[in-house]
């Protein structure tokens, strides 16, 4: 039913039409029939009066009522006349008459002298008769525009079904069979090459040309965004390191399974925000946030190594890359991965340690002093050096060998890192050349401090393989950053200057052991 | 010469049409319509002579009946007084008759056999009105209407 509705509506607009016009003709029709049989009758009457018009006349002349009666009498059988009234004179003569009538006057004529009016004949027509004659043609008018109506309609209907409706709907019924893409295309109907039917299917085959190619195009971008996919997925989520992606507040948009390996591995509870930046991953949490937004102002990575939080003894650590990502609407992601460098970072401790310390003495080495020299010069921390030498130390390995230099070597760097504090640094400089970092600039403080550690390297030791008790003396420069300079270099030079003034009396004056800078 | 012949012709052609003329105004045979001498009208138009004859009025205009004479013989005078009255056939005025008479009310003209006949009535009868051609005209007679043509 649907497929023909344009058939239905088509017959419902047909009919209405129809209805109306053939009301609205039928009206017009029956008053133009009414008006004609009017006049057909009023044509009659006339004739009828001519016929009776010179009996008339008699009655009218010698005023004869009889007459006259025999007049209207026969004309009121004719069945087109419903009355009549006579009057000539004395003489007035009428049969009953409806008040709503209207008759028809004719002038009675003198019998003998033509041109006189010597009366009136009034003949009434029967409405009623003429309107029912009116209304008989008028009715089979109306059943003839019907049929007549009712023809059309089935013509028009038949002639656009076969023209218009099955033509577009066997149209139609191809065009749905036909899937988006496929390469069938739609044929023009017969007879219609040139319409505008025609036109449409040209239109429509344009169309699914276009489809075609535009599906085309699109299933092969689609199968290779799917094999990308396979692969990135891949990528993802067999990769060994943890990657997530975040939102700015740190909620987890997408994570891999060796994230929450990771997880599972430091005692983490899964969830779906770790603070953002994952910062609540890591001991120096805040420290990750001010280093990230830091290189993010430099460039567009941020690459750092951070302890994460665990339970378990060993320490973890993790290198630390992210990447901001702008996505197309605007908001801020960031790649975080995750590098565990743990073992690294043991190994590089343990490596670290080894270099910075000087394995006999166990206190800090040359690199481990310059180290932590340079250190606190870029962080403009004062602080003042002393350069330690040892008298007679020389003499020592030569007579006793190399084992008793060591022992005495042991032995005094034992006792000097007995009196430091623990901010202090102890180092052996080379040799038997010793430097202490000492991190107050308290004159008065430091004079105290090297007093203990004088006192404590010329403390006698016992050397067991000659039963003998052995000892050395000690010159000692000092000098202080940023007074005495502004490097390293400058700073040595001034600490070793003061200490060979101190060299040069000990001899004379052993007491003198001490030398500054400024001096 | 040329000229008095003309003249002749001229004059002849007159007096031949001037002569017609006479004779058919003063003409004998012409029809006149007589009362009795008594009678006191004198002078009827032809309306009031149509209404006499045709029936629609029976009396004079002084109100006295009056009765009018047809003469039913076979001269020609009753054909030539109803084509000269009402310019109808005898044919005509009789089938007019017909229709009045049945109602009673209106009766035709009484009927002489002669025109002797109508003369004798009229002396008896001084309502009587009736026709006549001029030549016939007795002294006991009154003419109160003449056709002229």
């Amino acid at each position: 039913m649907n497929r023909y509705g344009i058939l239905v509506r088509l017959t419902a607009a047909i009919l209405i039409a129809a209805i109306i016009v053939g009301v609205v003709s039928a009206n017009i029709f029956y008053r133009i029939t009414y008006n004609s049989e009017l006049a057909a009758a009023n044509e009659d009457i006339s004739q009828l009066f001519t016929t009776v018009s010179s009996t008339a006349s008699i009655a009218a002349y010698v005023e004869d009522s009889e007459i006259a009666r025999e007049v209207v009498n026969g004309l009121v059988t004719n069945s087109t006349v419903h009355g009549v009234k006579f009057k000539a004179g004395n003489v007035s003569v009428s049969t009953p008459i409806k008040s709503n009538y209207k008759p028809l006057t004719f002038d009675i004529f003198h019998p003998f002298m033509n041109s006189e009016v010597i009366g009136h004949l009034d003949i009434y027509p029967e409405e009623s008769f003429i309107r029912n004659r009116a209304e008989v043609i008028g009715r089979d008018n109306v059943k003839a525009l019907f049929a007549l109506a009712t023809v059309v309609t089935l013509l028009t209907l038949i002639i656009s079904h076969y023209l218009i409706i099955r033509p577009m709907v066997n149209t139609g019924n191809a065009l749905h069979n036909i899937d988006p893409g496929a390469s069938n295309r739609l044929v023009k109907p017969d007879f219609h090459k040139t319409s505008e039917i025609g036109a449409l299917v040209e239109d429509i085959n344009e169309l699914l040309e276009k489809s075609e190619s535009l599906i085309t195009k699109e299933r092969s971008l689609r199968k290779e965004i799917e094999v990308l996919e396979k692969n990135f997925r891949m990528l993802f989520e067999n990769s060994l390191s943890p990657i997530v992606l975040a939102d700015r507040q740190g909620e987890l948009i997408l994570s891999n399974d060796s994230f929450y390996t990771l997880m599972a591995r430091v005692n983490q509870p899964m969830l779906t925000n770790y603070g953002p930046l994952l910062s609540d991953l890591f001991v120096q949490s805040e420290k990750l946030i001010k280093d990230v937004k830091q290189a993010f102002q430099k460039n567009d990575i941020a690459i750092g190594e951070y302890e994460l939080k665990t339970s378990k003894d060993e320490p973890m650590w993790s290198q630390v890359v992210i990447i901001p990502i702008s996505t197309e609407d605007n908001s801020d992601l960031y790649q975080i991965t995750l590098h565990d460098i743990s073992k690294r970072k043991l190994e590089m401790d343990k490596l670290s340690v080894q270099a910075e310390v000087d394995s006999l003495t166990n206190l800090t080495n040359r690199h481990g002093a310059e180290t932590k020299l340079e250190d606190l010069m870029q962080r403009k921390v004062p602080f003042a050096l002393a350069l330690i030498d040892l008298n007679g130390f020389k003499q020592i390995n030569d007579i006793y060998g190399h084992d008793a230099g060591d022992v005495i070597l042991k032995h005094v760097s034992d006792n000097m890192l007995n009196v430091v504090r623990q901010d202090d640094t102890v180092s052996r400089w080379g040799g038997d050349e010793f430097v202490l970092i000492f991190k107050r600039t308290e004159k008065q403080a430091l004079i105290k401090v090297l007093d203990k550690m004088y006192q404590a390297i010329i403390k006698p030791v016992k050397l067991e393989s000659i039963n003998q008790e052995i000892s050395v003396g000690a010159s000692i420069g000092a000098a202080f950053y940023p007074e005495s300079g502004e490097t390293l270099e400058q700073i040595i030079r001034r600490a070793d200057k003061a200490m060979y003034r101190a060299k040069a009396v000990k001899q004379a004056q052993p007491e003198k052991y001490l030398f500054f800078d400024e001096e | 010469m040329f000229r008095q012949i003309i003249l002749i012709i001229y004059l002849l052609l007159c007096c031949t049409a001037g002569a017609s003329i006479a004779s058919e105004s003063k003409s004998n045979n012409d029809l006149v319509v007589v009362v009795h001498k008594n009678n006191p009208v004198d002078k009827l138009s032809k309306d009031q002579l149509i209404d006499l004859f045709m029936g629609k009025y029976v009396a004079f205009p002084d109100g006295k009946k009056a009765i009018p004479l047809d003469i039913n013989d076979s001269s020609q005078l009753k054909k030539q007084f109803y084509q000269a009255l009402v310019g109808l056939p005898l044919a005509r005025v009789n089938a007019y008759w017909s229709r009045i008479k049945f109602t009673g009310r209106a009766r035709p003209p009484q009927e002489m056999a002669n025109e002797q006949a109508l003369l004798s009535f009229m002396n008896s009868q001084d309502r009587a009105i009736g026709y006549l051609p001029r030549s016939k005209v007795t002294k006991n007679l009154k003419v109160v209407y003449q056709f002229s043509e």
